[in-house]
């Protein structure tokens, strides 16, 4: 695991996953919103590919704040952001809820 | 094309009718539902067991979609974010109107009246992209008087016993009505034994206090979710919009949480929010809408500062 953004007094953390995914872990709530959207820009910029992968599977809590600002970066790339989560993190609900697909798509992993 | 009352009517045909025996019951609805069949359009009947059974001995069942009505109408939040999926299906498949009768929970049938006022007020909006005739009828021998006041103002048309339908002069503008509703300004009554009050929290602490209490009450992983969420969410809204101090009480009773979230401003200024669909294409604004959908007997006050309240329970909301 290399962190490649992991600001002081965050309560979240972001790291290169495997591939070009970018791994996020800790909580994200509204609280964190400015700085999250600050970091995700720097990140996506460093990404060639059109489509995001999110790797949530660490993240142990995530607001709307955060889903709407991954689907504003893909939306930005005329792309889409793929977010892997536990099926324990309720993430496929909020989703759903949120009507983000199909920009947004959670993929659950074992 | 739109047959019946609502030809030519843009949007939401928002209709409600007043009976006072089962004989006038089905002297509304059958004709309401009988037209809509026959026009071809898709005809959607959410009552519950008594008037459900009514209509169909009156009618039969064919050509028509039961849903019940407990279960259509077990919460506002859901209940309004069910129904325009239904409809934008109907839609996708060429429907150029939509027929629903429901029975809406109130006081007289042992629900509490709050959401359902708010539900009222909020489909004229929520549903308002969509070609529906929808006949809400409400029962006169056991819905309460300031009830059936309400239902007259939340409604612009209406619809008599001998298979008139009106425009509806009691019809307010919901925005600015429901701003001004004695129910508004009801204050929540004080929890008796709080299992924790916090000062201030952030979000992040919130949430982890909240957590405990989920596992005591030994709410499952999704209603814990949901707690979480809806925690957060209000949190964020106190701290970022309201004014402080921001209070958060919780307790536990059976198989569920209550939350309520105070501060000292106004709290939100459309009365409406987290009912009507928020607009996905800016930041912000969402938090109320979920809340609406993952919790139950969601209420709120603007007494004395601002609090909302919501429960979560071992069976989620949605």
């Amino acid at each position: 695991m290399h962190p490649i953004c992991n600001d002081h007094g965050s309560s979240f953390g972001v790291f290169a996953s495997a591939g070009d995914a970018i791994g996020l872990r800790g909580e994200l709530d509204g609280f964190e919103h400015e700085r999250f959207e600050r970091v995700l820009g720097r990140v996506t910029a460093t990404i060639a590919n059109r489509d995001l992968i999110i790797d949530a599977t660490d993240l142990d809590f995530v607001d709307h704040h955060a889903l709407l600002t991954i689907r504003e970066h893909a939306h930005d790339r005329a792309g889409s952001a793929t977010i892997l989560s536990r099926s324990s993190s309720g993430l496929c609900r909020l989703v759903e809820i949120l009507d983000l697909g199909p920009d947004v798509v959670v993929e659950t992993v074992v | 094309m739109r047959s019946g009352a609502a030809a030519g009517h843009p949007g939401y045909f928002h209709e409600t009718a007043f009976y006072g025996s089962d004989d006038e019951f089905v002297d509304i609805v059958a004709p309401f539902v009988r037209d809509g069949i026959a026009a071809g359009e898709p005809t959607v009947v959410a009552c519950g067991p008594v008037n459900a059974g009514l209509l169909e001995r009156a009618i039969g069942r064919t050509g028509i979609r039961f849903l019940p009505g407990a279960g259509q109408y077990a919460q506002p939040g859901p209940t309004i974010r069910s129904y325009r999926t239904m409809f934008a299906d109907f839609v996708a498949q060429g429907a150029e109107q939509i027929r629903v009768i429901g029975d809406v929970p109130h006081p007289g049938v042992g629900v509490g009246w709050h959401g359902w006022l708010r539900y009222e007020a909020a489909v004229n909006e929520a549903y308002a992209e969509f070609p529906i005739w929808g006949m809400c009828p409400y029962d006169t021998r056991i819905t309460p008087p300031a009830v059936l006041a309400d239902v007259a103002a939340t409604h612009p048309h209406l619809a008599d016993v001998h298979g008139g339908h009106h425009r509806n002069d009691d019809h307010r503008e919901c925005r600015g009505w429901l701003a001004t509703h004695p129910s508004r300004v009801e204050p929540l009554e004080p929890p008796a034994h709080p299992a924790i009050v916090l000062t201030d929290p952030t979000p992040r602490e919130a949430r982890h206090a909240l957590t405990s209490i989920a596992a005591t009450v030994g709410l499952g992983q999704v209603a814990t979710n949901d707690l979480l969420t809806a925690t957060s969410e209000t949190v964020t809204n106190a701290q970022v919009h309201g004014r402080g101090p921001v209070i958060v009480t919780a307790w536990h009773h059976g198989d569920g949480v209550t939350t309520r979230v105070t501060d000292t401003g106004h709290g939100p200024a459309d009365p409406l929010a987290g009912l009507v669909p928020p607009d996905l294409a800016r930041i912000g604004g969402q938090g109320l809408w979920l809340v609406h959908q993952l919790c139950r007997d969601v209420r709120s006050s603007c007494s004395d500062g601002y609090a909302i309240q919501f429960t979560v329970s071992t069976s989620p909301a949605s």
